[in-house]
């Protein structure tokens, strides 16, 4: 355990006192929707090419489907049970991101070190109403933070808190 | 200083065109060789040159030729209203522009046609998040020096002030030797580099020289490839140790060839908050960092360079453009440094690093575990897998449990993490040992993350994410994580400096 007061104040900032906002329940439907779609284009890929292809054994189609069925089954218990730790806070000079279940993730970025910033929206995404806020720095694209499930008005509005907070630094 | 007038368009020296030429045919072999090589070994040579072939080739090199001529004649160069402009292009006239102050740096690079008709190319590299790269294909030595100079005259200008209040190094002479690699210096930089790197060097470069020849004498190939494998199968151990010898011979060959290629002539010299490296035998390249770029040190020494007292140091830098090609500017490598090569090197770059203690910290007993049984599951899956078919592979499981536990061993024996008021730094390796070091302020982002099998003692990992790499502390106490995340935030936060 490290132990000296001196190099870490007990006065700095505690990252542990964060109050994480949670995403939007609309956001567990989508991606609820967004697996079942993939699982279900995957069915009627592997449905088609068993009956195409008649050499297949009957005993290896259905072990197949029901190793998807479990895979599917277990990852939409994860989406339910993992979906309440998904959150997003915004401090004063910083923001984050916490995501996982099994693995948890809390990415944090301080707001001086954001280059640009850029809102998503998809198609389906669009119809539940959400938005993705993406925030880039100068590190590597697969560690940016990303907040996913928040309204596009919530994205809109930290854009441009962000963007003002940024100025600041500048 | 001689006056060159670049504040006036002018033009590059006339061998300029002769590059021009030079790269348009470097450009179509590259596209056609595998064309150009069927024509030669398969059709009959003499007979097609009589023919329209033949008529192609000219009309193709004339128009060679004219572009290249052209190219040149088009192509100007000059400094106006503290910008460096090119001006190119005769079908489609452009214009780039880049500030002065937006010039990162300036290298000079010479191969092997330059030599020869003593000519530089000069490369420009920029800051700005779109521009691209600026490249003048030849020009003579000292244009491109007074270029240079003025150059960096310009970008210095305004970086000097802030430089010299934020290390508050007191002033250096304006030009100083850091490292110079003599003959000597190279015959031990040669004889210590991973010679399993150039093993494998050969064995891509053997493989696709070899995919190359059989796409056009098939037959052949496959007779060889036969006659050699009842070979392989016929052979007894004599032979077998006469190919390991020389397998060993030709990798110790090609690390001797490839350090004289890339080292030679190895110059390092600091100026100002800038270092300038040069080195190269058929392709001499200068590359300049500056200080303020730089990111992360890495210090990496295997068991032959401990054994001769040396070391490699390598600078990783931020790369100006979200893709950038040119990988020796954002990841420098010194070779050949001793201890104090080193101290020097890393104290310019990162301030006085050593002077304060550090609080370490060890990785967690699970870390070596999971190593253990992930090389475990790497070595033995295959091997369980192949003695399906032949059974008495399956004593190669045996050797399988020692080489796991010398890997979990040997790496987790090695890793340490360490942290104090301004650095970070990690001590990984496996048969070698690396050392990484950053500054706290120049941290992008921070993620602590925690696996499952991290939750029962509570362990986790921490990533410090640069702007080029990131370093992580493995299986640290989750509390520890915490507390470094919040003080590395406060860091960043506070601090006035920038991380560029």
């Amino acid at each position: 355990m490290l132990e000296n007061e001196q190099l870490f104040p007990t006065d700095i900032p505690k990252c542990e006192k964060i109050e994480y906002i949670p995403l939007l329940p609309q956001y567990k439907k989508l991606i609820n929707i967004q697996w079942i779609i993939f699982f279900a284009i995957l069915l009627i890929g592997g449905g088609t090419f068993y009956f195409l292809n008649g050499n297949v054994g009957i005993i290896w189609a259905a072990g197949v489907f029901a190793a998807w069925g479990i895979w599917l089954m277990l990852k939409l218990i994860l989406i339910q049970i993992g979906f309440d730790r998904k959150g997003y806070a915004v401090r004063e000079h910083d923001i984050h991101y916490r995501t996982g279940y099994f693995t948890l993730k809390e990415t944090s970025v301080p707001i001086k070190r954001i280059q640009h910033i850029e809102i998503r929206q998809g198609l389906i995404s669009k119809m539940f109403g959400l938005a993705k806020l993406r925030v880039f720095t100068a590190g590597e694209s697969t560690m940016d933070l990303s907040i996913k499930g928040i309204s596009l008005e919530t994205a809109e509005d930290f854009k441009a808190l962000l963007t003002q907070k940024m100025m600041i630094h500048d | 200083m001689t006056d060159y007038s670049l504040d006036k368009p002018q033009r590059q020296s006339a061998i300029g065109s002769l590059f021009f030429f030079i790269y348009s045919v470097q450009k179509f072999l590259r596209g056609f060789w595998p064309l150009i090589l069927i024509y030669v070994f398969k059709g009959d040579a003499s007979r097609a040159l009589n023919s329209i072939t033949a008529y192609v080739g000219i009309g193709l090199a004339l128009i060679m030729i004219v572009n290249s001529v052209l190219s040149w004649f088009n192509f100007y160069f000059f400094i106006k209203d503290d910008e460096f402009v090119v001006r190119k292009g005769y079908l489609k006239r452009i214009v780039v522009a880049v500030p002065m102050e937006k010039i990162v740096s300036v290298n000079i690079k010479q191969g092997i046609f330059h030599q020869i008709l003593g000519v530089v190319q000069l490369e420009i590299d920029s800051a700005g998040s779109k521009t691209k790269e600026v490249s003048i294909p030849a020009i003579s030595i000292q244009i491109a020096k007074e270029l240079q100079s003025r150059l960096q005259q310009g970008q210095s200008k305004l970086t000097d002030e802030e430089a010299t209040e934020e290390n508050g190094v007191e002033e250096q002479p304006v030009k100083k030797g850091i490292l110079w690699l003599s003959f000597e210096d190279l015959l031990r930089v040669g004889i210590t580099q991973n010679h399993l790197r150039g093993l494998a060097l050969v064995a891509a470069f053997g493989y696709n020289i070899f995919q190359g020849i059989k796409d056009v004498f098939k037959s052949e190939v496959d007779m060889v490839a036969e006659k050699t494998g009842s070979f392989i199968e016929h052979s007894n151990t004599i032979v077998l140790t006469v190919v390991v010898v020389f397998l060993v011979i030709v990798s110790f060959l090609i690390s001797m060839i490839d350090t004289w290629l890339r080292y030679y002539d190895f110059k390092m010299v600091r100026q100002k908050n800038t270092f300038t490296i040069s080195s190269g035998l058929l392709k001499k390249k200068t590359i300049t960092i500056p200080f303020s770029r730089v990111q992360m040190v890495i210090q990496s020494i295997n068991p032959l360079q401990k054994w001769a007292g040396i070391s490699t140091c390598k600078i990783k830098q931020a790369n100006s453009t979200e893709q950038t090609n040119n990988k020796d500017q954002i990841f420098t490598t010194v070779p050949g440094c001793n201890s104090s090569h080193f101290n020097e090197i890393s104290k310019s770059l990162l301030g006085n690093w050593q002077e304060n203690e550090f609080l370490e910290l060890k990785p967690d007993k699970v870390f070596a575990y999971r190593i253990f049984f992930i090389s475990l599951l790497v070595f033995g899956l295959p091997i369980a897998a192949i003695s399906l078919a032949e059974i008495k592979v399956l004593w190669g499981l045996t050797g399988v449990i020692p080489l796991a536990f010398l890997i979990a061993w040997g790496i987790y024996r090695r890793r340490k993490f360490a942290i104090n008021r301004d650095y970070a730094k990690v001590h990984s390796g496996f048969v070698g040992t690396d050392l990484s070091v950053l500054e706290l302020y120049k941290v992008q982002t921070v993620r602590i993350k925690q696996t499952i099998f991290q939750r029962r003692k509570n362990t986790a990992n921490i990533r410090l994410v640069m702007a080029g790499g990131s370093i992580s502390f493995k299986y640290i106490p989750m509390s520890d994580a915490i507390r470094i995340k919040d003080y590395i935030l406060y860091q960043v936060i506070s601090t006035p400096k920038d991380w560029m």
